[in-house]
């Protein structure tokens, strides 16, 4: 079933980092087993896995925030033992977690120098605070002024200063897990171009990633973690897509995209010169049932809000949206569910999961009034739901009473996903329905999808993934500056047509 | 043992719906112990057996009795203070609610009203302080802890100025069967509509939407807003409930004492906020149980009345329901700093 791990050859005499026999259990679950694992001197090695193979685990405790059962860790041939996440930042080893932890109320430069703020004296040199968060987050974004609130930022501009206070820690190994997760390929590409930097200046590399393209144009080294085991790892010239991923679901993944057929019907989703302001600008346009259309936007392009407003999360102040010939004017989001339009929103964490209550709890939550008799929710019946999404998605959990908090964050927006698919809305719209989810459970989104069109369902599906875009997609939209710039029919435009009309209608 | 494996996903459309052998019971902790309310109940043992031991007269039916009928206007608000609390919210309007509410119930009496419908007057009181709360939260998304504070004032001063700060006596045999009423073993009824009032939220907070949706909203209310729920709406039912439940104490009350009194239940609002923090509520939201609550205020008057039996000054009750209420939050937070 798996292949036999290949034991780390170091590439040096001293790896700069050399874990040996790491193991850690929560409860029941063994979540890393045994994994001896070496990275080099400015070397970048990529770990992938499905989702909850053990990825975050392990760069926790690199992170020194979870302590290991057993095994060892050296660092430049030296063995230390990290018990808490200060002892691993002195160490010089940075970690940017899976799960953003920035503290939201404080500005985009004190989080990004947080712990070390300059000081003249005794009180804090704000000029100075500026100017050097001003320069460490050139590289990455340099039109995000340092003085900005976190929280009134959108996701991938948070995530950008996790990654920029990471990369500022002058460390020597630098665990980033899922860090693209949010970011759009423009910004993509400007990591990478830091990341390859960093390399260069000897910085040695833990890259945490489900989308293969990334982990094949910026790793050295490729490892994959199945089960919590180290099952292989390859020089990346030495292996192919199809291997990695073999080696990371234990079965081969033919076609990631489903070929289909579309039959578009009678019009399901009708937006209508939906406006806010400056932000969107009077938005119109038409999925039809059994019709997937994509919208591809930059960062601030409005895509969020748009699909925020079509189901009333966010406020319109003008326009209407029609579901299935019915005017909603502007919707509630309580009314958009009920004419049957279906919400996965791009956060899990903040908009997605109420963290304090299970599995089951999360999975029922857009269906109560469906398993319930005046008022009383039918327990039987929500537990069953809830163990045939759990199998239906494959999401990895000890049990459908288990707090959604303690799965990892790929389980986590399957949880999210399943919520919506209980409900069969006729209008589904998609935020990054697969972020963060692993190639194995992607497959399957997919053709979820695929079926959901089939039987009638209208489609929209925002994604920063222009792959997943382009190939989903019946029709794309993009969106720029909150003005539709451009449509496209599938097959007839590639990456690059998009890309362009995307910025096109940009402001830059 | 995990639900996946590597096994290809089956069809969502055709699958099996047994569901044996999906949940796995995790081994039980010391946290899930007090998460059970098991150390509250250890807590309110140890009371008892301390004051039993220095009054002969704390352990006898009549006083328990007398706990009960004390306990029972604090539990009726506390009750659906939980609910309020559950959904992230506040009321701190309670008390004056009940002032009032006995006010109005008094002077419907003697102008000549019927027993139920002064009840009803009084409960109607309540409906309309939770409705305005509801409303000044949800529309016009004023701060609870703000709105529900003003509220607290404006409904006491609006008993004061009403009554010129008299007590509202009202003639004598009205309402007794709700003050000092009894049934069934002896058990007076202002206790048994407290019990009731008990499981009523509890059924609604274990087995219904709403009582979902409340946990929903507290925990996150983003995440349930985008899972279609209408978060106003829940929001603004659970004001509903709390000032109807506070009418209807204030009802009570007048009962107990045939009379309204501008003045009665001060401070009744923060003995029910922390009634329900004490039996293992988060003002954080999400999280609240209701048999916490009815411990927590049962703790709350059995050291009030064991106290006052062994001749202890009323200043040091304050310092002791101060301890009390520090204590349950500190071993709360202890048991949250373990990481569960
Ligand atoms: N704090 C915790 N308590 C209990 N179980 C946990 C905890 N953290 C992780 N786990 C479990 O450990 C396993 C590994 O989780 P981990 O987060 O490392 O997965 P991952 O490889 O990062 O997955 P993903 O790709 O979805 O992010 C999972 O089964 C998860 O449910
Ligand atoms: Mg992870």
């Amino acid at each position: 079933m798996t292949q036999s791990p290949q034991h780390p050859t170091p590439t040096t005499q001293h790896p700069r980092l050399q874990l040996s026999g790491i193991a850690k259990a929560f409860g029941g679950i063994q979540a890393v087993r045994g994994v001896s694992l070496a990275v080099g001197r400015g070397e970048i090695l990529a770990l992938c896995g499905e989702n909850g193979a053990g990825k975050s685990t392990l760069a926790k405790i690199l992170a020194g925030e979870i302590v290991p059962d057993a095994g060892t860790i050296a660092l430049d041939g030296q063995e230390i033992r990290l018990s808490d996440p200060a002892q691993a930042r002195q160490m010089g080893i940075a970690v940017i977690y899976q799960e953003l932890n920035y503290v939201p109320t404080l500005t985009v430069a004190e989080n990004v120098l947080l712990g070390r703020l300059p000081k003249r004296g005794p009180v804090v040199d704000w000029e100075a605070v500026n100017r050097e968060a001003r320069a460490i987050l050139a590289p990455l974004a340099p039109h995000l002024d340092p003085r900005t609130i976190v929280a009134s930022l959108p996701v991938a501009e948070r995530q950008i200063v996790e990654i920029a206070r990471a990369l500022s820690l002058e460390a020597r190994v630098i665990v980033m897990d899922e860090p693209t997760a949010a970011l759009s390929e423009q910004e993509v590409q400007r990591l990478f171009t830091l990341v390859r930097r960093l390399a260069e200046s000897d910085v040695s590399i833990i890259y945490i990633s489900h989308r293969l393209d990334e982990v094949f144009s910026l790793a050295d080294r490729i490892a994959v973690l199945r089960d919590g085991a180290l099952v292989a790892d390859w020089p990346t010239a030495e292996t192919t897509r199809a291997e990695v991923v073999r080696a990371m679901v234990g079965r081969s993944v033919d076609e990631l995209y489903p070929r289909r057929e579309s039959t578009p019907g009678e019009p399901l989703l009708e937006v209508r010169g939906l406006g806010r302001g400056e932000k969107l600008s009077d938005i119109s346009f038409l999925v039809r049932s059994g019709e997937i259309v994509g919208v591809f936007g930059l960062l601030g392009s409005g895509a969020d809000l748009l699909v925020k407003a079509i189901f009333g999360a966010e406020r319109a102040d003008r326009g209407e949206v029609i579901v299935a010939g019915r005017s909603l004017g502007l919707p509630t989001p309580g009314r958009a569910r009920r004419a049957g339009i279906a919400l996965v929103p791009g956060e899990r964490k903040e908009e997605g999961l109420v963290l304090g209550m299970s599995v089951r709890e999360n999975l029922s939550l857009s269906t109560l009034g469906a398993i319930s008799d005046w008022g009383f929710i039918r327990q039987g019946i929500e537990r069953a739901r809830a163990v045939e999404m759990v199998r239906a998605l494959q999401i990895r959990t000890p049990g459908i009473e288990a707090p959604v908090g303690r799965l990892s964050g790929g389980n986590q927006q399957k949880v999210v996903l399943g919520r919506w698919l209980e409900a069969r809305p006729r209008v589904f719209v998609l935020e990054e329905p697969t972020r963060g989810i692993d190639v194995g459970a992607k497959v399957e989104v997919y053709r979820l999808m695929e079926n959901l069109a089939e039987e009638g369902a209208a489609i929209l599906l925002v994604s920063s993934e222009l792959p997943e875009i382009l190939s989903m997609s019946d029709r794309i939209l993009t969106i720029a500056d909150g003005r539709l710039t451009g449509e496209f029919q599938r097959g007839a435009v590639t990456q690059e047509e998009i890309l362009d009309s995307a910025i096109g209608g940009a402001k830059v | 043992m995990s639900t996946s494996d590597g096994a290809p996903a089956p069809d969502i459309r055709n699958l099996p719906s047994d569901i044996t052998g999906a949940t796995r019971r995790p081994r039980l902790t010391l946290g899930d112990l007090w998460d059970a309310g098991i150390g509250l109940l250890v807590v309110y043992v140890l009371i008892i057996i301390i004051f039993s031991q220095l009054s002969p007269f704390f352990l006898t039916k009549n006083n328990f009795l007398n706990i009960l009928v004390g306990v029972s206007i604090l539990g009726i608000v506390a009750a659906t203070q939980t609910m309020v609390i559950i959904s992230r919210g506040f009321d701190l309007s309670v008390g004056s609610t009940v002032a009032l509410a006995g006010v109005v119930t008094a002077k419907m009496l003697t102008a000549g009203a019927s027993d139920w419908l002064s009840v009803a007057g009084a409960i109607g009181v309540g409906l309309l302080v939770g409705v305005i709360n509801g409303l000044l939260i949800t529309v016009v998304r004023v701060n609870p802890l703000i709105t529900t504070l003003a509220m607290l004032s404006i409904v006491r001063g609006i008993a004061y100025v009403w009554t010129n700060a008299l007590t509202q006596v009202f003639p004598g045999p009205h309402l007794r069967w709700l003050g000092t009423g009894r049934v069934l073993w002896d058990i007076p009824v202002a206790v048994l509509i407290m019990l009731a009032v008990f499981v009523l939220v509890w059924l609604t907070l274990r087995f219904t939407t709403f009582g979902r949706a409340l946990f929903a909203v507290g925990g996150n209310s983003r995440a349930a807003l985008l899972a279609g729920i209408d978060v106003g709406r829940v929001q603004l039912a659970a004001y509903i409930i709390s000032g109807l439940s506070a009418g209807f104490a204030g009802a009570i009350l007048a009962a107990q004492l045939s009379a309204g009194s501008p003045q009665a239940a001060n401070g009744l609002e923060l003995n029910a906020v922390a009634a329900v923090v004490l039996g293992g509520a988060s003002l954080a939201g999400g999280r609240g149980r209701v048999w916490g609550t009815l411990l927590g205020a049962l703790i709350m008057e059995t050291l009030r009345n064991g106290l006052v039996l062994t001749d202890v000054s009323s200043f040091y009750q304050m310092i002791a329901w101060g301890l009390v209420l520090l204590l349950a939050v500190v071993i709360d937070q202890l048991r949250r700093g373990e990481g569960a």
